[in-house]
């Protein structure tokens, strides 16, 4: 694959293969530009969660390289990998929130993990919080909120150190309607501010609903990369 | 920024610690348990060593003389003795001897009455202390040579031998299986602490999963356990401290009614050690505390 100089994220002939025997992606090119919204489809088993696991370099890949904002990142080294990190923002199905912290402490964690000074961490949470509509619940703990508050939880703690690309995985698989759209509401939004969004999704009625490049994954593969339907800014009803 | 950071990982740990509240509580009472066991091993050897050494400072053994001895023969014996490394042989005249036995009680005033200065069967001799059980048999050694038995009337020893050797084979038991057992108890203890921490750690694993994912460091993710596993310690030390402390008073009191001719109590002779007490048991709490997190921490920090 010739290299994308204007790709923000560049997969060039990314294989992962466990135990050297289930080849999970298989020599995968992909490019991903400054502010798209990316929508990646397929069955369980076909490859998104790799694509998202080998992006947060949470794994290695067994070849090729994953080229973001310039740097091959399969090359950084341990040590730096925390300030890799800072620069992208997790959005989990299960939310991944700390249980023994408030929402707030969850959110304000994101910041001071990267030292963020303490007025820093007193402005943005705040701010972050009421975008998402949990202002009310900054206090609570997050069993004691809805499956949908945690996952806008889990969005604030994403977005509150503005980085430049967001990966939600499955985040809205928990949720219901409602929920769904308020979610993916967000998301759109975010994209709005120019940040990359990278969603992986099952559910079809948010796929068609978006309108959004939408790049499908088969057996390691990927099988279609459809772009966006131009001037649609996309939502779920 | 370094300030900040510090006081916000000491932060973290802190509430950490209050919020995980059941499981600090589980992992004080096992470490507690094991400053208890190794506290009170150190109140008993201490006390054991106390009790042996006051037996054997009362284990004396005498030599009689014959009233042929000379005292030059008397006085070569005695220094042959003295000259033993921890033996100590006093000399005994008749009118010590009278003196001793006129103020003994466990003898009948009537019969005491039968011995006085000028009627004085009572032989002179030598009164043999030794720092060491094991030393009496020198003692005998020497007080046998043929130079020697042909000036004693009798030789005391003879007639403790069963005895002495039974009460020095009886304090090196104890000594040694209570060595034994301490280290055992300390190593069983210390395996136990270890996996209530890895089991306290494991439960928090996708917490440390977390912190990792949002970009925390390795340090960050790592000093809050740290600041855990060391209140875990502190608080440990000082609760079994209370808890051996107010052990060992309980234990001198019932102990001082049966022990009073040795003369001895237990928290008098203990109270220039607490100092060192409570500081090795704070520095073993807390080494426990944080090794341990270390070693279960380590594993789920590998990215």
């Amino acid at each position: 694959m010739i290299p994308d100089p204007k790709a923000i994220i560049q997969f060039v002939k990314v294989t992962k293969r466990y135990h050297n025997r289930i080849t999970a992606l298989e020599s995968v090119n992909v490019s991903i530009h400054k502010g798209e919204f990316v929508v990646l489809v397929g069955p369980s088993g076909a490859g998104k969660s790799t694509f998202i696991r080998l992006l947060v370099r949470e794994e290695l890949p067994t070849d090729g390289k994953i080229i973001v904002a310039g740097r091959d990142i399969t090359r950084v080294h341990e040590k730096d990998l925390p300030y890799y990190r800072r620069n992208v923002g997790i959005v989990f199905q299960d939310f991944k929130l700390l249980p023994n912290k408030t929402v707030y402490e969850n959110v304000a964690y994101a910041l001071e993990v990267a030292d963020e000074p303490d007025d820093v961490v007193r402005d943005r949470v705040p701010r972050i919080l009421r975008l998402v509509g949990l202002a009310n619940r900054a206090r609570n703990y997050p069993n004691e909120i809805s499956g949908g508050e945690q996952q806008r939880a889990s969005i604030a703690r994403a977005m509150v150190h503005n980085p430049k690309l967001l990966i939600a995985d499955e985040p809205t698989g928990n949720l219901d309607d409602r929920n769904t759209a308020e979610v993916v509401d967000l998301l759109l939004r975010i994209n709005d501010t120019g940040t990359i969004v990278i969603l992986a999704t099952h559910d079809s009625g948010v796929v068609s609903a978006l309108k959004k490049r939408v790049i499908t994954f088969n057996t390691g593969k990927i099988t279609g990369d459809q772009p966006a339907k131009s001037g649609h800014r996309g939502g779920v009803a | 920024m370094m300030l900040v950071r510090l006081r916000r990982i000491i932060g973290l740990g802190l509430v950490n610690f209050w919020r995980n509240k059941w499981m600090s509580v589980a992992a004080i009472l096992i470490i507690m348990m094991t400053l208890i066991m190794m506290g009170t091993f150190v109140v008993l050897s201490f006390f054991a060593g106390n009790v042996s050494r006051a037996l054997k400072n009362k284990v004396t053994v005498q030599v009689d003389f014959i009233d042929d001895a000379t005292e030059a023969n008397i006085q070569d014996l005695q220094e042959a003795l003295s000259n033993q490394i921890g033996v100590v042989a006093t000399y005994i005249s008749k009118e010590d001897a009278l003196e001793d036995f006129k103020s003994r009680s466990d003898i009948k005033q009537g019969t005491r009455d039968l011995i006085d200065a000028t009627n004085n069967p009572l032989p002179r001799g030598l009164r043999i202390r030794s720092l060491e059980l094991d030393n009496l048999s020198r003692v005998e050694a020497i007080v046998k040579l043929p130079a020697y038995t042909k000036i004693i009337y009798n030789f005391s020893y003879d007639d403790n031998k069963l005895l002495i050797e039974r009460i020095n084979n009886g304090t090196k038991f104890i000594q040694r299986t209570a060595a034994y057992l301490t280290v055992i108890f300390v190593i069983v203890a210390i395996f136990v602490t270890l996996n209530t921490i890895q089991m306290a750690i494991y439960a928090r694993r996708d917490e440390i999963e977390i912190m990792r994912l949002v970009g925390a460091s390795r340090a960050y993710v790592k000093i809050p356990f740290y600041v855990e596993g060391a209140l875990y310690g502190a608080t440990a030390a000082f609760l079994s401290f209370i808890i051996i402390f107010f052990g060992t008073r309980y234990f001198s009191n019932l102990s001082q009614s049966f022990l009073l001719s040795l003369d001895m109590n237990i928290l008098n002779s203990l109270k220039g050690h607490f100092g060192i007490i409570i500081i090795s048991q704070l520095l073993v709490g807390l080494f426990l505390g944080v090794v341990c997190s270390e070693i279960s921490i380590r594993r789920y920090i590998r990215t």
